[in-house]
């Protein structure tokens, strides 16, 4: 952010921040680290992983077996944990801390398990978090898409982000989870939403303006219609095209996120003729400033699926059926809806280097990452767990660095790498300074977050560290040491303590929670009171009374205020 | 030609029956033992609760005969009732295991190759999610006998388990390779979502064998109580081959099933103590 690139300088924290190294009294006792020869970077940030909630919770319950290997013991300062790609939440904090990340986003919290969320989220230290609400198929809002009331739509958004205390706006499937309750989906942008009159279209379009209006911190966070399906790539660029005219609130260049981008840049018509339309997809964002994404990249590796769009996740499950890892009725899955809100599918899943969808799925992740002119539009996520869990982050980076690195998969996966996308053509190779870009820049950008994402004077004490056995300019050709370095930090701090050195826990601090206060004019609010009051009598199985998460939840929270443009 | 055999044996010092705690005793297997004096072994630690515990403090350690540091050919002897002992012989590769006394929970689990001989009862989940090796069991077995951990749909892949006395629910679930044998009766749910491989009873079996399986065979030579309406009779045979050329005489009923599945499952049964399922 502050355009240093490998410059040798000192930095000085105090009481949690980054200040000028002159201001330093010379008669304070401080403590050094010395980090010679060290690759010194402002902490990770991950913009898009699934690490608390009910959904998690539900994977946890459903996939026993991934907990009954993997398990840390407790120290004097960590405690025990379980899991791999649904771990537990403690060491869901300890593990980001021993890859120097140092926040992470939960994508998809319905409001009324904001409760059970924010539960979660106090339990996960060190790291510093957030949810996003979703408001994808919300009735208040389906309703009102008719009338098109804005104001009343922005009273509502602000006031159910508020009481959930979320981050940002998050769509998934727009439409279709209420129309999964029916049992169908939307497959265009124009279908109707059942018993509803609107369409994602219109969705989308009325969130992304209110979003604006609002002026949050993020643009809406969209997980596209018809995601995993092949030939999904021309909704995904429809969806884009639909709020190019929307101008974003100052201080940001666009007015969409797309989350992992991977599951929605797919070509064919069916899974024989599966392929690669990354390609089409970055040139459109390369094109236009409004869009960012992050890369939604697959591991090979057995992991959890697990989103909102339940409708897809049992499209999954079926799928699976046909799988040899799979039993042969279908791999286990879970499906749930949440009242008048959203709806929720879990499946088990392993992504193998010899399926050929699989192969494909996992270079066009690559592929679209190394087509992006500007890296300040990307991000780097597994979507986790659903690509895969976050710990295997070290190794994209490695993919990402070195074409030794991802030629050693080609070579050993499936021939559709070769076949069905141009990866195989790519030479480029991102630079040391390139992936710290898109592992913190970049998302700090997306999330308007001022203190994060840099080592300038005033920004958070948020600093991984990490050693190289091996030159920093040939890295490329050593990707095993990119993974290794890059896997285990040699010093992590957080807020001005040191918390993991050398992949050992030393402290147990705790993060704050993010949240947004977006004002609006009071009398906006008690115009709609009585219409949710009666939703609340009428539908809900809570009391409104009960439905707000109140401070108590949020024992450290940085609140962000926006408002009305 | 004399084969040099290092013979550990462990005798239990005090019951460890109540308070109801389990130990995880994953360290007693031939793979960790080998090569180790008799000083590291009674070292080595072992979790009751969350207590740890040497191997000294819970047994009598005696190290018999010095040999060379051949997995093959160590043997761990255990002595004593050791009901609260979990998950003996782990992921074991080689060598052997006599318990004189009946083991708890998860015994074998993982098992890759080499012997276990139980002369006692055994709790539930023995030899589950195994991969090859023999598990020989002289007396009763609990639940989940050659099945899958909870959760896991990839179950025993291989190795053989043999039961003189009777086993409990669920034997073999989402069992994929390999044979299990049983000398007594066999409970409910035998076979549950078998997907390959071959499970043989001598015994009587209570009902619903082969529920869900997708694959694979069943062999009942005892009675089974009550046969579940979703396999279809198919044809009569004298005699059955199975894979290792043993032959077992007729005449037995063949089954096809389960159709709640796809019928790929075959349910053998002996004719002269089934014929009130045709």
């Amino acid at each position: 952010m502050n355009n240093l690139h490998g410059e040798k300088q000192d930095i000085v924290v105090v009481n949690g921040k980054i200040v000028d190294p002159a201001e330093l009294r010379s008669n304070v006792k401080i403590k050094k680290i010395d980090a010679t020869g060290m690759v010194v970077a402002p902490g990770g940030i991950d913009i898009h992983a699934h690490i608390a909630g009910p959904k998690v919770n539900a994977g946890r319950l459903l996939r026993p077996e991934d907990h009954a290997n993997i398990k840390h013991t407790k120290t004097n300062v960590a405690r025990s944990g379980v899991g791999r790609s649904v771990p537990s939440t403690y060491y869901t904090g300890y593990e980001y801390a021993k890859m120097g990340y140092t926040f992470s986003m939960e994508p998809a919290m319905p409001p009324l398990e904001a409760r059970h969320t924010h539960e979660e989220l106090i339990d996960i230290p060190i790291i510093d978090k957030g949810a996003y609400t979703l408001l994808g198929s919300n009735w208040f809002l389906l309703e009102r898409m008719s009338g098109m009331n804005i104001n009343e739509m922005t009273a509502f958004v602000s006031w159910l982000l508020e009481s959930s205390g979320g981050y940002s706006v998050k769509l998934v499937n727009p439409g279709g989870e209420e129309t999964w309750a029916w049992g169908k989906n939307v497959c265009t942008l124009d279908d109707m939403v059942a018993s509803f009159n609107a369409t994602p279209r219109k969705i989308i379009k009325t969130l992304a303006e209110v979003n604006e209006k609002l002026a949050l911190p993020q643009t809406i966070h969209l997980h596209t219609n018809n995601l995993g399906i092949p030939g999904n790539y021309e909704i995904t660029k429809e969806t884009m095209q639909c709020v190019q005219s929307i101008k974003p609130k100052k201080g940001r260049k666009n007015n969409l996120h797309i989350t992992h981008i991977q599951f929605s840049s797919y070509g064919g018509e069916g899974w024989n003729d599966f392929c690669s339309e990354a390609s089409e997809i970055a040139h459109y964002v390369n094109k236009h400033d409004h869009v960012t994404c992050d890369m939604g990249q697959i591991i090979f590796t057995n992991t959890t699926t697990m989103t909102a769009d339940g409708a897809w996740e049992w499209v999954l499950r079926g799928i699976t059926e046909h799988l040899a890892w799979s039993p042969r009725s279908g791999s286990k899955w879970m499906n749930a809806q949440v009242e008048l809100e959203s709806c929720a599918g879990v499946v088990p899943y392993i992504f193998r280097r010899k399926n050929s969808v699989n192969a494909i799925q996992w270079a066009i992740g690559l592929e679209f990452m190394l087509q992006m002119k500007d890296l300040n539009k990307v991000s780097i996520s597994t979507d986790h767990p659903n690509g895969g869990p976050f710990t295997f982050y070290p190794t994209i980076f490695s993919w990402l660095m070195s074409k030794e690195a991802r030629q050693r998969i080609i070579d050993r996966s499936d021939k559709g790498i070769i076949e069905k996308t141009t990866l195989n053509d790519i030479t480029r190779e991102f630079s040391l300074s390139e992936v710290i870009q898109v592992s913190r820049v970049s998302a700090a950008k997306m999330l308007s977050l001022k203190n994060k994402g840099h080592l300038g004077v005033g920004a958070d004490a948020d600093i991984a560290i990490h050693k190289f056995n091996s030159p920093l300019d040939q890295l490329n050709k050593n990707y095993k040491q990119i993974e290794k370095g890059f896997g285990v930090s040699e010093y992590t701090i957080k807020d001005g303590t040191l918390v993991a050195k050398k992949g050992e826990i030393l402290a147990n601090t705790f993060g704050r929670t993010y949240r947004v206060k977006p004002n609006v004019p009071k009398e906006w609010i008690d115009s709609i009171y009585d219409a949710i009051e009666e939703r609340f009598r009428k539908y809900y199985t809570v009391n409104l009374g009960n439905y707000a998460v109140q401070k108590e939840y949020f024992p450290r929270e940085e609140v962000v205020e926006s408002g009305l443009k | 030609m004399v084969i040099l055999v290092s013979k550990i044996i462990l005798t239990l010092k005090t019951s460890y029956e109540k308070p109801h705690i389990p130990v995880e005793a994953e360290v007693i297997t031939p793979d960790r033992f080998v090569g180790k004096t008799e000083e590291e072994i009674k070292q080595m630690i072992i979790w009751r609760g969350n207590k740890e515990i040497t191997l000294d403090d819970a047994f009598n350690v005696t190290l018999e005969t010095t040999a060379a540091d051949n997995l093959e050919h160590t043997e761990i002897i255990l002595n004593g009732d050791l009901t609260r002992f979990k998950r003996i012989g782990q992921e074991m590769s080689g060598g052997k295991i006599t318990i004189n006394g009946s083991i708890g929970m998860h015994l074998g689990f993982k098992m890759k190759d080499g012997t276990i001989e139980v002369h006692g009862a055994v709790d539930d989940f023995a030899g589950a999610n195994m991969t090859g090796g023999f598990l020989h069991i002289n007396g009763n077995a609990g639940h989940y006998l050659g099945g899958s951990i909870r959760g896991d749909w990839r179950g025993m892949n291989g190795g053989k388990i043999k039961v003189e006395g009777n086993i409990g629910n669920e034997c073999g679930v989402w069992m994929r390779k390999g044979v299990i044998e049983i000398g007594g009766n066999a409970n409910m749910f035998l076979g549950m979502h078998l997907h390959r491989g071959t499970i043989i009873v001598h015994g009587d079996v209570t009902e619903r064998a082969g529920a869900e399986m997708t694959g694979g065979t069943i062999i009942i030579l005892g009675k089974l109580i009550k046969n579940l309406p979703s396999f279809e009779f198919i044809k009569k045979h004298d005699e059955f081959t199975l894979e290792d050329k043993t032959k077992i005489k007729g005449p037995l009923l063949e089954f096809k099933g389960d159709f709640a599945e796809r019928k790929q499952g075959s349910l053998y049964l002996l004719e002269k103590n089934n014929k009130h399922l045709l």
